[in-house]
């Protein structure tokens, strides 16, 4: 039999929920113990559209007590490593229902979960947050998804149970050492469109005490993809200077170049008896030009506006693990320079300077989590974070002749503890209180509540709800920026409740289908916006301004089905509907805001991620969709006041060799399939059909 | 098996066929407008827009039914205006839309609103001042450099350094052209017509943002003083109105508003040159012959949010303030009399920030 069927469905499964936790936790195809560990990690680590072997893993099982009333997606390991060019933005945008905001092809991305803002949504690295301390938000874009070898997104109430701050949810990523003992190389390149290379090499070494793990990706690319600029109109003049014919020119998406490179390395060392240390570090170097908006006719070639960024995050940890429980110690270290220029040169080689940002920031970090079984039913965890910020920001630009910025240092501390209890077989219950404290303010207590109820074994289905508060605090720039900080603002705090389901059904060993839905409702207050300080003034400030209340339904799909011999078809579909809506009053009539959509959130949005494997052959369809976002308050539908829907369609298709000596595979990716013009941010334009092609090598090792 | 397999791809690819097909958004744009803009009737409004969304517009009101039409500059070219409009000018029959983030100045047929020419590859302009019908100046926002352009031919000729940072507004005083340097700066400068050089430079207070010449010929400026921002590099202090003689280039009035004034850039006269109007969480009015500022309002607006530009009619003195709003949707104008009775409001585009009258 050319594949592995693993089902671990039944009542077998059903019994290990009386056991703790960390022996019942669901199992994850690249932490199976099995043998089809191999084959399924190996196939989805190839980088090229995943190919063999997927067909032979299909798994279910019940949530352990730790995930009580949680609602999390989990994002595939396959997805993740799909092929070496996909950020994390390009990932969650066809394997979840957040909506990723997208600034062009490699520029600044942001993610908005159920209807929230960028700031609304922590990101955590090997559990130290990577939120920008200035910012408050991550850029998606700059995260390769083929480092990641776990991500997940916290909804809502759930994030609680890992940070504060996240009235949207969080997303969790980690990077984690080979499972597979042995040498493992891997190198993979792909060359595409617009003059894009990708070159990635993975070394990883597991021995039996020590293991290693080092990935380098280093993407280039000219990006000049074309485009047909509707916002604007080439004419021709006569002799007398008459219009005396116009058209929608073709332009290329110029200065919009981009180099990334990427070094991260994992470390690990097993002590025995549930001992281990691990450090994890993830060096970027990155560089982007930053295209001008569709409307600019300024000349690209004297056009300098571009941003750099350098960023190494490092976290060690130690970790003890029993059959009771788990104490986890980490350390951290996260530094990121940030260079914004933006100058237009004069026409006689100099540069006329509007910005010439410089920010650096220096981020310590200490935590400690640990997690005690009570038998069987009683859950403790318990943990506390501690992050010191220091930031630099400045801007030399020649208009300031003086320059202006800012210093800043914060304290950030979050502690929470959370019980789990399970009364009975089929009930979870969750209850956690988390304390924040930022700057200089302490938030109010954040209780959270999270239950679910186990209505069918066969089906695994299970009944969820769960309430909070949350907090966020305002970010660094939000406080300090000069000009135009506001230290007087307020922490925006939300409420949310939601009801849900869950269920996770095989059918024989052919079949396996999942599903996942949930109604959420919650309300945000002293929602931050920044706002012109004044009429006319020359910069903004942020005030706390809205209230929002952002309700709806995500529902998740998936089915996995060995249809055939050697033959599998997987699918994962998520839909969102997101009303989130703008519930200020301003006292003026004229105000059209109330009652409204906030603007750049879709009201509907879907994905799914269909895959075809035969034999060595893969075929993956990834499609997304997003209903019309307004661009404004008042939710027009003049020509600005949105954006249209788009869907969005890619496809890849792998092919894996199998040779004495090594593995080769070599993949075929088209991207915007059906060549649509689109935007997801007003004049931003994004490119059409695209393509890439990749080859891997994988030699192979006779001592493994 | 093989038919099982073919049915299965059979139905895959339908489905791909069926989800990759979507209706083409495309909007059928094309001239059609309630009214035909009469010289003495019209007033357009230039809305900013967000700075880097590219949503600036242009709006006309028939000041004599009271009817709007927004958005004419793209209904009637089938292209974006562009991003952040910063000021309008009417020279000689042609309304030039000076877009100050698109580094593009529009020249536009104000009945028909068609764009007939277009100066581009600027550098962030933001005001164009005619010297004679082929010769402009323009200033930038982020170059100190004053472009000279023809306007005859949409071409940039040369330009005038003046060692400022920025330049902004300009007015003409006989042969010469007073220019205000506003962000993060302190002074006006004259310049030359004749030579295209600045001959003069006057300290007049911290940002100076906005001018009016009187019918005396006496320059007012107002300056914002950057109270908003005490941190600015030049410092802050209080907004201030200063009175100057153009021709020898020194202060003669002066008046000070109080610390926390919200006085910006929304600064006129009405038609007979004797009265000078501007915004400071209200309409104020005061006489170029007061010895000190105005106590009270003319008048105020109701429910204001964000009070932006105003502007006062040459036919019959009525004014028009307009409200920001919460500058992510269309602001609006308010009409009011002379002595400030409400009129009408009505929508113009997001930020509406300068006004023409034709």
């Amino acid at each position: 039999m050319g594949h592995l069927l693993i089902s671990v469905a039944g009542a077998g499964l059903f019994c290990l929920i009386q056991l703790p936790a960390f022996a019942v936790n669901r199992p994850d195809p690249c932490s199976m113990d099995t043998a089809g560990k191999d084959a399924v990690c190996r196939a989805a680590s190839d980088g090229i559209p995943a190919a063999d072997t997927i067909s032979s893993a299909i798994i279910s099982g019940l949530r352990p007590l730790k995930q009580a009333g949680i609602r999390r997606t989990e994002i595939d390991s396959i997805a993740l490593n799909e092929n070496i060019s996909l950020s994390m933005a390009g990932l969650l945008a066809h394997n979840s229902a957040v909506f990723i905001r997208q600034y062009g092809r490699a520029t600044l991305s942001t993610v908005s979960i159920r209807g929230t803002a960028a700031s609304h949504t922590q990101v955590l690295w090997n559990g130290m947050k990577i939120n920008s301390p200035m910012l408050g938000m991550t850029d998606f874009s700059l995260v390769p998804a083929y480092f990641m070898d776990h991500a997940e997104i916290l909804h809502g109430t759930s994030s609680l149970q890992e940070t504060g701050g996240g009235i949207g949810g969080a997303v969790i990523m980690e990077s984690r050492l080979p499972d597979t003992p042995g040498l493992d190389i891997r190198y993979i390149q792909g060359i595409g469109s617009y003059l894009t290379a990708d070159e990635f090499l993975k070394v990883a070494y597991r021995g039996p005490k020590f293991s290693t793990s080092t990935k380098l990706l280093l993407s280039t690319s000219k990006n000049d993809f074309r485009f047909v600029n509707m916002d604007k109109k080439e004419i021709a003049y006569d002799e007398n200077m008459n219009i005396t014919d116009s058209w929608h020119p073709v332009e290329k998406n110029e200065n919009g170049q981009f180099r990334d490179f990427h070094l991260m390395q994992d470390l690990g060392y097993d002590f025995g008896k549930g001992h281990s240390l691990s450090l994890s570090a993830w060096y970027m170097d990155s560089w982007r030009q930053i295209p001008p908006i569709s409307v600019d006719y300024g000349s690209p070639d004297r056009l300098l506006n571009e941003q750099k960024e350098q960023a190494l995050r490092a976290v060690a940890a130690w970790t003890k693990s029993r059959h009771s429980g788990r104490t986890r110690i980490s350390a951290g270290y996260s530094w990121s320079k940030l260079g914004y220029d933006y100058a237009r040169e004069r026409g006689d080689g100099s540069y006329a300077w509007m910005t010439k940002s410089r920010s650096t920031s220096h981020t310590l970090y200490i935590k400690g989590r640990h997690e005690q079984y009570f038998g069987t039913k009683w859950l403790l965890c318990a943990d506390a974070a501690w992050y010191g910020h220091s930031i630099e920001s400045a801007d030399e630009a020649s208009l300031r002749p003086e320059g202006s910025g800012y210093s800043a240092d914060a304290v950030e501390v979050s502690a929470a503890v959370s019980v789990k209890w399970q009364p009975v077989r089929r009930l979870g219950i969750s209850f956690t209180l988390r304390e924040e404290f930022f700057d200089k303010d302490f938030s109010p207590v954040i209780p959270a509540l999270n239950m679910d109820f186990l209505v069918s074994e066969a089906w695994n289905l299970y009944l969820k709800g769960s309430a909070s508060l949350n907090y966020r605090h305002p970010a660094l720039n939000d406080l300090y920026f000069v000009p135009g900080g506001n230290p007087e603002l307020k922490s925006e705090s939300g409420f949310c409740y939601e009801a849900g389901y869950s269920l996770d059904r095989t059918f024989g060993h052919a079949v396996r289908l999942t599903a996942e839905g949930s109604w959420f409702d919650s309300f945000v207050d002293d929602w931050i916006l920044w706002l012109p300080e004044g009429a006319k003034k020359n910069f903004w400030t942020p005030v706390n301004m809205m209230k929002v209340h952002a309700y709806g339904v995500e529902q998740k799909l998936g089915a996995d089905w060995n249809f055939a011999k050697r033959w599998n078809f997987r699918f994962d579909g998520n839909f969102t509907w997101s009303p989130s809506i703008d519930m200020s009053r301003s006292g003026n009539e004229q105000d059209s805001s109330f009652g409204k959509q906030l603007p750049y959130v879709p009201e509907f949005s879907g994905s799914f991620t269909a895959g075809l494997t035969f034999a060595d052959w893969s075929f993956l369809w990834k499609w997304c969709w997003y209903s019309r976002r307004y661009t404004m308050s008042s939710n027009e539908d003049s020509v600005s006041g949105s954006v249209p829907p788009y869907l969005m369609n890619d496809i890849s298709l792998g092919r894996k060799f199998g040779f004495r000596r090594m593995d080769l595979s070599v993949g075929l990716s088209v991207n915007n399939l059906f060549d649509r013009q689109y935007v997801t941010v007003l004049s931003r334009p994004m490119p059409g059909i695209n393509y890439e092609i990749y080859i891997g090598i994988t030699p192979k090792f006779k001592v493994k | 098996m093989g038919r099982k397999i073919s049915l299965f791809t059979l139905w895959l690819f339908s489905i791909a066929a069926a989800v990759g097909c979507t209706k083409n958004d495309g909007t059928d744009t094309g001239p059609d407008f309630s009214f035909v803009p009469k010289q003495g009737q019209t007033l357009f409004i230039a809305a900013e827009g967000n700075w880097g969304a590219g949503n600036a517009s242009l709006s006309c009101y028939d000041i004599g039914n009271g009817s709007v039409e927004n958005d004419v500059f793209y209904r009637a070219n089938d292209q974006k205006l562009g991003d952040t409009a910063q000021s309008m000018t009417l020279y000689d029959g042609t309304l030039w839309i000076v877009v100050n983030g698109s580094n593009v100045i529009f020249a536009v047929d104000p009945v028909t609103f068609r764009e007939k020419g277009r100066i581009s590859g600027l550098n962030s302009p933001r005001y164009i001042h005619f010297i004679s019908d082929s010769k402009a100046y323009v200033t930038q926002m982020y170059d100190g450099d004053i472009l000279i352009v023809d306007p005859t031919t949409y071409s940039v000729t040369g330009k005038i350094e003046t060692g400022a940072s920025s330049t902004e507004q300009m007015v003409q005083s006989g042969d010469d052209v007073i220019v205000n340097c506003w962000s993060s700066q302190k002074e006006i400068l004259k310049i030359d017509t004749g030579t295209d050089a600045v001959t003069g430079r006057l300290e007049v207070g911290i940002q100076p943002v906005a001018m009016q010449l009187d019918l005396r010929g006496k320059l007012w400026v107002l300056n914002d003083g950057s109270n908003a921002w005490p941190g600015n590099p030049i410092g802050s202090e209080a907004p201030s109105l200063k009175m100057i003689d153009p021709e020898n280039f020194t202060i003669e009035k002066s008046f000070e508003f109080a610390e926390d004034s919200p006085v910006n850039g929304a600064f006129t006269m009405n038609a007979a040159k004797d009265s000078l109007f501007f915004l400071n969480g209200a309409v104020y009015a005061m006489s170029i012959d007061d010895s000190t500022l105005p106590a009270s309002p003319l008048f105020k607006v109701d429910g204001a949010m964000a009070l932006y530009d105003l502007a006062v009619s040459p036919v019959n003195s009525e004014i028009y303030v307009s409200d920001a709003l919460d500058y992510q949707q269309n602001g609006i104008v308010c009409r009011y009399s002379a002595d400030g009775e409400l009129r009408g409001v009505f929508k113009a585009g997001i930020t509406p920030g300068s006004f023409c009258w034709y």
